[in-house]
């Protein structure tokens, strides 16, 4: 159930040469699900994004080039959907990520995993960072991505990156000074 | 520049430093700052705390049946997307090379000619019909979207 980060998402670049999506499917499933729980702190919603994001990649698959790097394409394609995700609940007046801030701060990710004060407090506090510092954050401590990688999934330059990065983590200590 | 500038300049290089994001020349002057400067050394040792609790956070994985039914869902349409294309196309091109040789070969039919033509033309109308029946469906179904 639970898995550690740093795991980073491998290139895909030998799978794409396989006809079959499903391999890929079973590859990154569980890193693109954990990424879209992250980004929308719901799991019905991360299931959503995930569905989606594979469904998409099983369309592009024969258009993608063959150096594309299935892992990160779909982290983006997550991205984008949390994205257009929060617009739409947004102009509904339904702040989504507040709505599952809350969520989150009640029964953490999943209360049977979180039976550690720390962590639980940790993720309470990543969940109300910005969005872009949120994920920013996020694919550089749990999926173990270089800046330059954040960058080209998040649509951002690499300074953006750095600051976004930059910022979350001033917040976060000041927050968890006291764990620290 | 003075050393609150400086200091200042270094604070907020430490979070790129600590992830190795740095240039050679920046990464040294951060570490020689760093080594003389408490506050710095306390905030770099701090954020790479929060660095290693963030990558050990448990974030739960994804539910199992569900993802069960998306394998499902994905190993079943890629073969059927591969039949559809070489039905569509494989009857595309018999139906250009049928129309073509009875142009090069203008003569009455022969019956059984005849009964082929009228099958296969039979076959296509019902296709066309169906594909189009569905399209249509699929535009006013309301439910499309509720996932079952």
């Amino acid at each position: 159930m639970m898995a550690a980060g740093q795991a980073v998402i491998e290139t895909g670049a030998e799978e794409h040469k396989s006809s079959d999506v499903v391999p890929v499917f079973e590859k990154h499933r569980r890193k693109v699900y954990q990424f879209a729980y992250q980004v929308t702190g719901n799991m019905d919603d991360a299931m959503d994004l995930t569905q989606e994001a594979f469904l998409r990649l099983h369309r592009e698959w024969g258009r993608l080039p063959g150096d594309c790097d299935a892992g990160w394409w779909l982290l983006k394609v997550v991205r984008n959907l949390a994205v257009d995700l929060h617009r739409k609940r947004s102009s509904r007046r339904e702040c989504a990520v507040e709505t599952d801030v809350t969520d989150v701060r009640t029964r953490g990710p999943e209360t049977t995993a979180m039976h550690n004060e720390l962590s639980a407090r940790l993720w309470a506090e990543i969940a109300v960072l910005p969005p872009p510092q949120r994920e920013a954050l996020l694919l550089r401590d749990w999926h173990g991505l270089s800046y330059a990688q954040i960058a080209d999934v998040v649509g951002a330059t690499i300074s953006t990156v750095t600051w976004r990065i930059h910022d979350a983590r001033t917040a976060l200590r000041k927050k968890m000074t006291r764990y620290l | 520049m003075n050393s609150s500038g400086f200091h200042n300049e270094v604070q907020g290089l430490l979070s790129a430093y600590l992830d190795d994001e740095l240039t050679q020349a920046e990464a040294q002057r951060v570490r020689i700052h760093v080594e003389d400067c408490r506050d710095c050394a306390r905030e770099l040792n701090e954020m790479s705390r929060l660095r290693t609790l963030t990558a050990a956070m448990p974030v739960p994985g994804p539910p199992d049946a569900r993802m069960d039914e998306l394998e499902r869902s994905l190993s079943v349409s890629a073969p059927r997307q591969t039949a559809w294309v070489l039905i569509c196309s494989g009857l595309i091109a018999w139906v250009g090379y049928l129309v073509v040789h009875a142009i090069r070969n203008l003569r009455m039919p022969e019956p059984g000619e005849a009964l082929l033509v009228a099958v296969i033309t039979g076959v296509v109308l019902l296709f066309i019909s169906v594909a189009r029946q569905r399209m249509l469906e699929y535009r006013h179904d309301r439910y499309r979207r509720v996932k079952r």
